[in-house]
């Protein structure tokens, strides 16, 4: 594992990383420094870096520094002092940089065992704050001394307002290690200060970002070194790769003074104690509009003086700092000189035109350059804005005789034109046409009305009553529609099926439950029940929907309802359901378990049916499962049969629109889709757009299109409008509850058990088999104690092999996707690590539980404690603690025998049985550790076993001896060695279905 | 170009010479340099005027001292010892400063834009309606050549250069009349803000930062709290107008180069723009 770290020296960005393995280093060096080669292999682009060696500053014991995270030893000392290390870097250019950046943001790991440390993610927001402030144009050409006399153009970013309050913030929270980097190892070296460092980086960015535009004309890559005036030399100088300003010394001493002196009034703003505010006051008669001049006093916003008033105000300063403010608001809006009269600065009067010219461009550019803008409530939005909208009036006569609607029903309505609430007839709207300006005033209250609004209003009146299917209204009502783009539109609620069913689709109206299906045989809590509701809704008229309740509340069981209902309808087609192949035998088990009724086909493993039978046998189930390896490869034959409904599992397995498993599914036909997902979907704008394609094609439109209409409005402004537009569009789709919603917890048991049955892959299942062959004689040929023994040794064997092939053959191989269990793991994990949530992992092997955690630490570069027999006392009660108090901590793995009876770790809300004592009072009193007093949270148990195995088959005998006993059986393992041979043969046995 | 009057004696090169940076024809571009250049033009002959702006072009002014009430340079021709010309304006007095004051204070929308560097026209009102005048209405010239014109070719070189400065910094004609900007400033009772630390070693626009100092030792604030560390950046837009922080400075009204100062700037403002937001976006399309 390398620990990637960043630090700035002289505006670079220096490379450097720790790693796992130390080694024994000549005294100085760092003992656990990555090599430039090391470094090197990270990425192709750091190839041909600078590779350079600095002294790393780091908390140090008394002989070795103390590695920067838990998950490089187990045991960290406390620092002793600062001492300087020798480490190897690379020296990144910053395009270099910026790549490494882009690439590292909000993530934790570049891939497995590649981690981006806290730094490193610190200067990860350094570059986007560039980038920001680059798109947003906050930055000044600039000029700045280097070497000896001579002077380089930069374009230096601008920071005031809340840049200013961004850079304090960032550097407040700069972590050390980001500026602990120097070339030498000077007993007296001092450390920059991190604004500075930070500076001295930022800049470089942005000069980087805004030289590079013209990266590809002739003029950047010219030398030139005569010009016609220092001008001229210094502007080729920002715009080219050569940034050394040439010409004689006194004439750029003299443009460096003309810069700075331009600039000063930047200097000058940052120093005031109050800002200049721009107020929009409505005309009280005529056409007459003010923009009001105030004063707003730093240490009290609350506070708006008239510009006037402060203007007579004792403070000799006032008069000079309002006027020096005002004459800068002059470049950016002309009109502001003419609102400064003899009586002092009060503001200036226009007309409509004006104001709107103030509303639209001014203000903006004012309330970046650092003013204030106060702006009426209805121009802003925060009144209900009164906008043109158009309604569809649907009529009660609409073709419903049919008595089936479907999304092609096609309904007749008419339009109807609005500016707030009164309807507009085509005379009005031009009238309104007519106004030059568009701001109106309507029954007193003033609102905007663009041209091209009325415009497209008048089209849609002026085209009289109109005839659409279902779908397009569903879309419309959505805001989705292309007809309609530039008006609001909304329907006119009536007592018909149709705006009923709209009302449903938006939650505006509940939506009835079906009854249960007969052959359902578990019981749906309550908000089961709605969930299944929604689904069958969905399913009936033929749209996709996306199922994203959190882990552990029941998605496949709400799903299997919803297909044993459908079954129950007189469905005979099959339904296709795509998972991760992890999941394949939960799925069948569930079925099992809830609908046994529904006959399971699994389309999976090198046994599965092939082409010419594949649709028939198909067509012989209710319900088909694969995996989105196999949809992959079977495309063309999965594409043949004709499905009821297409189900997506884990459908973050989709959530890239150019993967072949996303395209692949996108191209199946089906009267419904639903896709199931516990990690939220709406964090991703990119992902949903894919699943909501597959979901319901064409309704979010392109991808090109979605990019334009939300992607990049909500990437950008973060306003919340095309958030709540693209909201809007999606939320009759989604259905998401949380297992801490009110609505939900109340429904949920405090604790809920879950059996997770898991696959051997290849590699388990010849291990298996070779372990089964090497026991049965050694257990025949043995009597007594020796059988007893012999028994004990195979159980643990094939326990291994279920856990990990590394884990049995104890060889220190490669840990990833040779397990089938790990990796289901690692899936579930991932929701866990996503939604904040923390989980105890229980193993009896300490070994598997090193591998648990380097696994789990490699792949989401995220520490993760381990306690077993051999952690001192002292450690143990340092790591109890930290994972009850430290956000970064959610994963602990323990491997205790007495599954460490006394210690609290209520923090956690998951706990995971990894292997089984088959010992029920064990596994309990490990469970206990987590669901206990303290814990306030509903925990989710889940016990681990591989399907097919001897896991499965132990765990059922324990379930059936439960219930005829009602009690636990015997303790430890001890009752399996008295089977006779042909139990144990039957028990130990690998089951064909084992490897899926 | 030069006349054979140039190759018979030779100019003295002046290494470092104060050079008018304009290449040909009338040197000033703002309104307020050609105003100060014409009380000139009305004294000088053409022939005597071309030869001046040659000088001035090639660099022969050594040196130029702006003082209150008048300009003092050294001039080389093709002798080894420069001459010493004077440029003498009429001084306003104290009590005319006052009245100037008080006109503009009566006026702050000029004040204003002069604070910021602007050198609004109404200025020159400012000073007729209490019946005074901004440019000076005559000159006192001097220079120990032996021309007998007056102003001669050195006088009008150094004129040219001033004229040029102006330009850059055109309340320094109140200086030569008499006043320094940052005290009418005080007389109108507005404090100076044109008293900018000018120290070319360190951008205006870099963060005042505190001295170095140690490293923290404990091992969370050295390596970073995590998401307690994390300051979301501020969110990213294309601005509707561009330009708006150069803008409110004002035009480099010194500006030399054929190219429009605002004009370059805006070709790179805009495709910085797009540049910064599909960095910000992650938008980079060689990625993929």
């Amino acid at each position: 594992m390398l620990i990637l770290h960043m630090a700035g020296i002289d505006g670079s960005l220096i490379l450097w990383a720790e790693k796992s393995e130390g080694s024994k280093a000549r005294k100085g060096r760092h003992p656990w420094s990555a090599t430039i080669h090391e470094l090197r292999d990270i990425f192709l682009i750091l190839r041909n870096s600078n590779d350079t060696t600095a002294t790393a500053w780091l908390p140090t014991t008394d002989d070795a520094p103390i590695p920067s995270s838990g998950m490089l030893t187990d045991i960290r000392a406390t620092p002793k002092r600062i001492a300087p290390w020798e480490v190897d870097g690379l020296r990144l250019s910053m395009a270099e940089s910026m790549v490494m950046l882009s690439a590292a943001y909000d993530k934790r790991t570049l891939r497995d065992g590649i981690v981006v440390g806290e730094d490193m993610k610190w200067w990860t927001q350094v570059l986007r704050q560039a980038s920001s402030m680059v798109a947003r144009q906050q930055y000044l050409p600039d000029a700045v001394p280097f070497d000896d006399q001579k002077y380089k153009a930069v374009w230096n970013p601008v920071f005031v307002g809340e840049d200013a309050e961004w850079i304090d913030l960032a550097a407040a929270k700069m972590p050390a290690s980001g500026r602990a980097l120097t070339w030498t190892a000077d007993k007296d070296t001092t450390f920059q200060p991190a604004v500075a460092v930070l500076w001295d980086v930022i800049s470089n960015m942005t000069d980087y970002m805004v030289r590079t535009v013209h990266s590809d004309s002739k003029r950047y890559r010219r030398r030139r070194t005569s010009f016609d005036s220092d001008h001229d030399a210094w502007l080729h100088s920002l715009r080219s790769e050569a940034n050394t300003i040439s010409g004689t010394t006194e004439d750029i001493q003299a443009l460096v003074g003309q810069i700075r002196e331009w600039q000063a009034p930047i200097g000058v703003m940052a120093s005031s104690s109050f800002r200049i505010c721009f107020r929009v006051e409505e005309p009280t008669d005529h056409d007459q509009w003010t923009v009001r001049y105030l004063v707003q006093p730093n240490d009290d916003p609350s506070l708006l003086v008239p510009a006037d008033t402060a203007w007579d105000s004792k403070d000799p300063d006032m008069r000079g700092r309002i006027l020096f403010a005002l004459g800068q608001a002059t470049g950016i809006c002309p009109d502001i000189s003419n609102g400064i009269t003899k009586d002092g600065p009060v503001g200036y009067t226009t007309n409509a035109d004006g104001a709107y010219q103030f509303l639209i461009r001014d203000a903006e550019a004012l309330s970046r350059a650092g003013y204030g803008v106060i702006l009426p409530a209805w121009w802003t939005g925060k009144d209900k804005r009164q906008r043109l909208t158009a309604r569809a009036n649907m009529q009660r006569t609409t073709n419903q005789t049919s008595g089936i609607l479907t999304l092609d029903s096609v309904l007749q309505f008419d339009w109807e034109v609005a500016l707030g609430d009164k309807t507009m007839s085509i005379a009005e709207l031009e009238a309104l046409a007519a106004l030059k300006s568009p701001l109106v005033r309507m029954r007193g209250q003033w609102s905007v009305v663009s041209h091209k609004e009325i415009q497209s209003a008048i089209r849609i009146l002026k085209k009289g009553p109109s005839r659409i299917p279902l779908r397009d209204m569903i879309k419309m009502d959505l805001g989705l529609a292309e007809t309609s783009s530039d008006l609001e539109w909304s329907t006119v609620s009536s007592a018909d099926s149709i705006t009923d069913i709209i009302e449903r689709l938006n939650g505006r109206a509940t939506i009835q439950e079906p009854c249960l299906p007969k052959h359902f045989t578990g019981e749906l809590r309550p908000y089961q029940r709605r969930g299944y509701a929604w689904l069958s809704f969905l399913r009936d008229l033929g749209l996709g929907g996306c199922l994203a309740d959190d882990m552990g509340l029941g998605k496949t069981v709400q799903t299997l309802t919803m297909i044993q209902r459908d079954v129950e309808g007189g469905e005979r087609r099959p339904v296709l359901l795509v998972c991760p192949t992890s999941v394949i035998n939960n799925w069948k088990r569930e079925a099992a378990r809830f609908t046994p009724n529904i006959s399971v086909m699994v389309h999976h493993g090198s046994s599965r049916t092939k082409s010419d039978t594949f649709a028939k046998a198909a067509a012989d189930h209710a319900l088909v499962v694969t995996s989105y390896g196999v949809l992959r490869r079977d495309t063309d034959i999965i594409q043949d049969v004709e499905w009821s409904g297409i189900v997506a599992d884990e459908a973050q397995n989709i959530k890239n629109p150019y993967t072949k498993q996303s395209q692949a599914i996108r191209s199946l036909q089906a009267d419904y889709k639903f896709a199931l997902t516990g990690t939220p979907v709406e964090n991703g704008v990119a992902d949903l757009w894919s699943i909501m394609e597959f979901l319901n094609p064409g309704f979010l439109g392109g991808l090109d299109q979605f990019q334009r209409k939300f992607i990049r409005p909500i990437q950008a402004d973060q306003s919340g409008e095309a958030t709540n537009r693209l909201r809007r569009a999606t939320g009759p789709f989604i259905l998401r509850r949380l297992k801490t919603d009110k609505s939900v917890i109340s429904d949920l048991p405090d604790k809920i058990e879950i059996k997770e049955y898991c696959a051997l892959t290849k590699e388990q299942t010849t291990l298996y088999a070779s372990v089964l062959q090497d026991a049965e004689r050694a257990i025949l040929e043995s009597e007594g104690i020796g059988r007893k023994g012999a028994i004990l040794g195979v159980l643990t064997k094939l326990k291994q092999v279920c856990n990990h092939p590394s884990h049995f053959l104890r060889d220190n191989s490669t840990i990833p996707k040779r397990s089938g269990k790990l990796d289901r793991l690692i899936q579930m994990l991932e929701e866990v690590i996503e939604t904040g949530d923390k989980a105890l992992i229980f193993t009896q092997f300490v070994e598997m539980g090193n591998i648990i955690k380097h696994h789990i630490q490699e792949t989401f570069g995220r520490e993760v404690l381990f306690l077993h027999g051999g952690t001192p006392r002292r450690q143990r009660d340092i790591m109890v603690e930290r994972f009850g108090n430290d956000d970064r901590i959610q994963v602990f793995v323990v491997s205790l025998k007495a599954g460490g009876t006394g210690l609290n770790l209520t923090a956690a809300n998951h706990v995971f049985h990894f292997d089984r004592w088959w010992n029920p009072a064990v596994e309990d009193q490990a469970t206990d550790r987590a669901f206990r007093i303290g814990q306030t949270k509903n925990v989710q148990v889940r016990k681990m076993m591989c399907v097919g195995t001897l896991e499965e088959k132990i765990d059922k005998m324990i379930e059936q001896k439960k219930q005829i006993a009602g009690s636990v059986v015997g303790t430890g393992e001890g009752w399996i060695a008295n089977m006779s041979n042909e139990e144990l043969r039957e028990v130990l046995a690998l089951s064909q279905e084992a490897m899926v | 170009m030069w006349g054979g009057y140039y190759r018979r004696r030779g100019l003295k090169k002046i290494k470092g010479g104060i050079k008018l940076q304009s290449k040909r024809g009338e040197s000033a571009r703002t309104w307020w340099g050609k105003r100060w250049n014409e009380i000139l033009y009305d004294k000088i002959d053409d022939n005597r005027l071309t030869r001046a702006r040659s000088y001035a072009r090639r660099g022969q002014v050594e040196s130029i001292d702006v003082k209150k009430g008048g300009v003092y340079g050294v001039v080389y021709g093709s002798e080894n010892q420069p001459y010493n010309i004077s440029i003498k304006v009429q001084k306003l007095g104290k009590d005319e400063w006052k009245r100037v004051a008080d006109s503009l204070m009566a006026r702050p929308a000029i004040a204003a834009k002069m604070m910021v560097g602007q050198m609004p026209e109404e200025l020159e009102s400012v000073f007729s309606d209490v019946g005074l005048s901004l440019f000076p209405d005559d000159l006192r010239t001097d220079c120990n050549c032996w021309d007998w014109a007056n102003p001669c070719k050195h006088i009008a070189a150094v004129y040219l250069i001033v004229s040029e400065r102006f330009d850059r910094e055109p309340l320094l004609i109140l200086r030569v009349r008499g006043m320094d900007p940052k005290d009418l400033l005080d007389m109108m009772g507005m404090s100076a803000f044109s008293d900018v630390k000018n120290n070319a070693d360190v951008s205006i626009l870099t963060p005042k930062s505190p001295k170095n100092g140690d490293l923290p030792v404990d091992m969370e604030s050295f390596w970073g709290k995590g998401v307690h560390a994390m300051v979301p950046s501020r969110p990213a837009f294309i601005p509707e107008v561009s330009l708006s922080l150069p803008r409110q400075l004002g035009s480099l009204s010194f500006w030399r180069s054929e190219e429009v100062f605002m004009d370059a700037l805006d070709a790179v403002y805009q495709k910085a723009s797009v540049a910064g937001m599909d960095m910000f976006l992650d938008d980079d399309n060689d990625d993929k």
